[in-house]
């Protein structure tokens, strides 16, 4: 026994000693689930389960004491979700997915025991199908359009499809709108004629009952329209059913054989109650709900109806409506509530209002992110502080001695150790670093929630939910723009970020602004302009450094908010311009600003590129970054002389997409100027197809799609120049002097799908760019920016080797070391951000998917940075022994010279 | 020092020599402790001996006029010399430049940067040089040394420029170009539905 032990304790050692110094040190990685479609919870021999079945086709099993994800499954993704039922029964776990593929779950690793695939062969004479899970089988109910249900039922575990039974029940009164629900073996349809309603049901595991329905008369109101029939969550393997008519919730038991010998009958009726779910605890049923006039208080109530308890939730207010609950009984007697709100979140609390935990399922669908630097620390600030307020010579002196002193002072303090207590922000480690390495990252999710993360350790800092904000509806998907109007950076002045969604029903734009440190909401009532066609962030600030948002309605009215800002953009009026893309109507407008004696400015058309909507279709838009720099104007060739790139900022790449019958699908790309609406490059690819990826920056565009006809991904890169000579070297304008850019192009192929497409960047430019590739797998590599060179030669020339080019290879490398995230993949990547720090070297690489995953990347290698492994204690003591040696020999010549002398 | 110690006293005069610091009675103290052969002269009068045959004291006439032309002569040869001696350098030097190739290595580099050093050197040290050119053709001498000097930094950079490690390509300065200033700017997008 003790030397098994031993050789167990040596064994692990050993594990753990792999590479484990760089895991984790400079990315972290949060897993998410997305909302919960189903809950389950269920007891086997190891304890407690909560099992989540997902909108996002995730399941999971997560642990009731910390909310941890024990095991998750991701399954194929759809656009609409797939799960479409849950049970847990016998220590099982079967989810049902897309219409009939079952799969069983070992409940405690989530590894998959058995599945099936009980997908309908035609759908055509199938309306609807329910599902029931017993101990030994599984019960497909299809409503047919053959005037009745078909009931299948399927041993467990059997691969193939071994039917135990299948019979017909006529029923001509079902349809597919006709409101039916599995629960406890039982099968049950809301009924309604003229007369009133009635539950029809029957057995699904008895024999004595494949005859035919029986019914139970509910109610006689006629609004059969109303009428709903549920399972009771939590109860489903009890034969215990709710069903809606109006605001009135009854609840029904439908077993026959109770100690008291009463058949299925009507336990009670309640209003004002909502989402019924329920517990057992052995011998009696319970169930919860929500009182609908205190929606943050939950009511049990008993089998006969009365109310046991009423008791207070207490959820924190960002999360949101209860959308679902289940309660759960546990040994000690006390009741614990599981809830799904509103803002996707799955959290446990025991009653009465206390969370245990709570997971933010919400940031499996992030649609906007911004990197904010955090504010400077308190010493720091003093100094800013010195620099801000410059009324006269003295007044500066005076601030320059007093911050000096302090300065002194704190250095003092932190050398005997006085030092005052940290401030809040110091505690959670949100001050600036050195390097400026540390941000904030501001999120916001699809349901509507802002999340402010410490980009340190991918810990939430602050949550808003604004449930009122809806994402704006694009060509792309539901997108929200959140702006960062003010950094950290501007010190007495708070930084300011703007989120822009919807409103829900009238589309008019919201605006809520907020501080993105503290989450602190700057109006509380979200602006509401009419509705937006674009927004953008002004390249100039206001005189309290404040960027403002320029936003042009569909009427083409320009807004600008802060309205105070408006003269920054009167002034500017005939250098801004404005292009939007109309997708439906196949156009490309440009807009130039002219005041109008009403209405302010209003954006004049100055250019249309039209786009044949029946035989073209506007795909995709790709810009540039705003505000981005580019160290090198040009590029050296293998002569040593210059190709200066052509760096128009207002050029935009658009991708459109068109089909013929002879050519197929085929994809153009334009680059088009945004001031003057010129093509100035095109690319056809016949036989080209989304998805599509497109970035461009500096001189580059690259961009990537589906070859149908060679059936491989294939990414092609386009870069401009301006030729061996420079047109201007002190200005750019794309109005005056028309001058058209070399063009070089070249296709490569990738040899995996391509999920997202990011360049990295970096604060001043210098640093070379390599582009980050999210697979589908769930990888993201990093590929450097010269394998994607339009210029690499077919035949290697000594000046292309001396300008650096590598031959040309048609297919670009994966190599397994440059893949950023190591063995953490990342499901279902949608986008990767990329944001510069404060060292040259280093560029944060977020990538966002079902979960969230943040590093550091450097192109060029930390060339800025001293490394992990540097040996300072060496180098000093090799240094001070050198200085050491220097003085002794020094005193040693000269003692030496002097005795010589006095030979 | 050595000029008033006769010549006899050849071995004392070498003790000096070696002790050339020493001031002459502590020398002669520690000599006679030392050795046992020195003899010490100075305390004895020297005595008169007549001259080696063919040894005078008396100067020998030289003809005034020679010897004056003669000068002339050395001083214009030796200001020559001196004169082209940087020129004469330049067969040399190209051929050891030729010999070290267009690599850039560290020989090479340590080459080119000697070549060019040492004329740079001289020229910087031309009022030196000059002094010791003296005569009628002064003028043209220092002309020729200082065309012979350029001619040596001309070589060198010669060598840099077939190197490539004069800046003289638009890609040497691309560094310091600063970015171009937008005059318009633009924004836009897709249009969001309503």
């Amino acid at each position: 026994m003790l030397s098994r032990l031993i050789v167990t304790l040596l064994t692990l050692g050993f594990v753990s000693s792999l590479y484990e110094d760089q895991i984790g040190k400079f990315d972290w990685v949060e897993q998410y689930l997305g909302k919960a479609k189903f809950v389950e919870l269920g007891h086997s021999s190891h304890g407690n389960h909560i099992f989540v079945a997902s909108e996002k086709n995730v399941i999971a099993g997560i642990d009731p004491k910390n909310g941890n994800i024990q095991w998750r499954q991701v399954l194929e993704e759809e656009p609409v979700s797939g799960f479409d039922d849950l049970f847990y029964v016998d220590s099982e776990l079967i989810s049902v997915f897309r219409g009939g593929i079952i799969h069983s779950w070992s409940p405690l690793k989530g590894s998959l025991l058995w599945h099936g695939d009980f997908r309908p062969t035609s759908l055509r004479s199938l309306l609807k199908r329910h599902y029931y899970a017993s101990k030994e089988e599984v019960f497909l109910v299809d409503i047919t359009d053959a005037q009745g249900v078909s009931v299948k039922g399927y041993k467990k575990g059997s691969v193939e499809a071994s039917t135990s039974g299948h019979w017909e029940i006529h029923a001509p009164w079902l349809s597919l709108n006709s409101k039916c629900g599995t629960a406890g073996g039982i099968f049950a349809c809301i009924r309604g004629d003229g007369k009133g309603i009635t539950l029809e049901y029957f057995h699904l595991d008895t024999d004595a009952y494949r005859t035919g329905f029986k019914s139970l008369h509910i109610s006689d109101t006629s609004s059969v329209g109303l009428a709903d029939v549920k399972p009771v969550d939590g109860l489903r393997n009890h034969p215990y059913f709710q069903v809606l008519i109006q605001d009135k919730v009854h609840l029904l038991r439908m077993s026959d054989d109770t100690t008291s010998g009463s058949g299925p009958r009507i336990l009670w009726v309640k209003t004002n109650i909502s989402q019924l779910a329920g517990f057992s605890t052995g011998d009696h049923i319970y169930v919860t709900a929500i009182d609908l006039q205190n929606e943050n208080s939950i009511l049990v109530i008993g089998e006969s109806g009365e109310v046991i308890k009423r008791e207070s939730l207490n959820l924190a207010p960002h999360h949101g409506k209860i959308d679902m609950h289940i309660p759960h009984h546990s040994k000690d007697g006390s009741t614990m509530i599981l809830t799904v709100t509103e803002d996707h979140a799955l959290s446990l609390m025991r009653l009465p209002g206390m969370t245990v935990w709570e997971r933010e399922d919400g940031l499996a669908s992030v649609l906007a992110v911004d990197f904010v630097d955090l504010p400077v620390t308190r010493s720091d600030a003093s100094v800013e502080e010195e620099f801000a307020t410059a009324s006269s010579a003295w007044k500066m002196l005076w601030n320059r001695i007093r911050s000096q002193v302090n300065q002194l002072e704190s250095l003092v303090r932190h050398i005997l150790g006085f030092q005052p207590p940290p401030t809040l922000e110091e505690k959670l480690h949100l001050v600036r670093d050195r390097f400026n390495l540390h941000k904030m990252i501001v999120l916001v999710t699809a349901p509507g929630k802002v999340y402010g993360m410490a980009s340190e350790h991918g810990k939430l800092i602050w949550k808003v939910f604004l449930p009122s904000v809806k994402p704006l509806v694009s060509e792309a998907g539901p997108e929200l723009i959140l702006f960062l109007q003010r950094s950290a950076s501007y010190f007495p002045h708070l930084s300011v970020c703007t989120l822009i969604g919807r409103k829900e029903d009238s589309g008019e734009g919201l605006l809520v602004s907020f501080n993105p440190i503290s989450g602190e909401l700057y109006n509380q009532e979200p602006h509401v302009l009419p509705p937006i066609a674009h927004a953008s962030l002004f390249h100039k600030h206001d005189s309290e450094f404040l960027f403002p948002i320029l936003i042009l309605d569909k009427a083409h009215q320009v807004h600008v908010i802060p309205e105070s800002a408006t003269p920054i953009l009167e002034d500017l009026k005939d250098s801004i311009f404005v292009y939007l893309a109309d997708v439906d109507a196949g156009t490309v407008q440009g807009f130039h600003f002219r005041d109008s004696s009403d209405k302010g400015l209003v954006g004049k058309e100055a250019w249309r590129v039209h786009f044949p909507v029946n035989t073209q279709r506007i795909e995709m838009i790709s810009k540039k970054r705003q505000g981005e720099k580019v160290h090198s104007q040009g590029r050296v060739l293998g002569d040593r002389s210059v190709l200066y790139k052509y760096l128009n900022p207002n050029l935009f790449a658009l991708a459109t997409t068109s089909y013929d019958s002879i050519a197929k699908y085929s994809l153009n790309v334009y680059l088009l100027d945004g001031v003057t609406g010129g093509i100035l490059a095109t690319a056809n690819h016949k036989r080209a197809r989304p998805p599509l990826h497109m970035i461009h920056f500096e001189n580059w565009l690259i961009y990537s799609y589906f070859n149908e006809k060679l059936r491989r991904v294939e990414v092609a890169s386009m870069e401009l120049y301006e030729g061996t000579t420079q047109h201007n070297s002190t200005a750019f304008t794309s109005l005056y002097g028309k001058h058209h850019p070399m063009i070089e192009k070249q296709g490569y192929i990738y040899t995996t799908n391509i999920a997202a497409m990011r360049e990295t960047i970096t604060e001043r430019g210098i640093t070379s760019k390599h582009v980050l590739i999210g697979m589908p797998q769930g990888a993201v590599a990093e590929l450097a920016r010269n394998f994607l060179d339009p210029r690499r030669p077919l035949i290697m020339t000594a000046e292309a080797h001396e300008e650096g080019l590598v031959i040309y290879i048609p297919e670009l490398p994966i190599q397994m070391d440059s893949i950023i995230n190591y063995n953490q993949s990342i499901p279902r990547i949608r986008n990767i951000h990329t944001h510069p720090t404060g060292l040259e070297s280093t560029c944060l690489a977020f990538v966002l998917g079902l979960d969230l995953f943040l590093t550091r990347v450097s192109p060029s290698r930390t060339f800025d940075v001293l490394k992990e492994d540097f040996d300072h204690t060496l180098i000093c003591t090799v240094l001070l022994g050198l200085l050491v040696a220097c003085y002794a020999t020094k005193h040693l010549a000269a003692r030496k010279a002097l005795n010589q002398a006095w030979r | 020092m050595g000029s008033f110690i006769p010549s006899v006293a050849l071995g004392a005069s070498l003790v000096y020599l070696y002790r050339g610091e020493m001031s002459v009675n502590t020398a002669d103290r520690r000599v006679a402790k030392k050795f046992k052969w020195t003899m010490d002269f100075s305390s004895r009068k020297p005595p008169e001996l007549a001259s080696p045959p063919g040894f005078s004291t008396t100067p020998i006439q030289v003809p005034v006029e020679a010897q004056h032309q003669g000068d002339h002569h050395l001083i214009v040869k030796r200001s020559w010399d001196l004169a082209l001696g940087p020129l004469k350098q330049l067969p040399m030097n190209a051929f050891i430049l030729y010999m070290a190739g267009n690599s850039i290595s560290i020989f090479p580099i340590m080459m080119v940067g000697m070549m060019l050093i040492r004329p740079v050197k001289a020229l910087m040290t031309t009022q030196a040089t000059f002094r010791m050119i003296e005569g009628s053709q002064s003028l043209l001498q220092k002309l020729v040394y200082i065309l012979g000097n350029l001619a040596c930094v001309g070589l060198g950079l010669y060598k840099c420029q077939s190197m490539g490690l004069l800046p003289t390509h638009a890609s040497d300065w691309l560094a310091f170009l600063e970015p171009q200033e937008r005059l318009e700017h633009s924004y836009g997008g897709i249009v969001y539905r309503t």
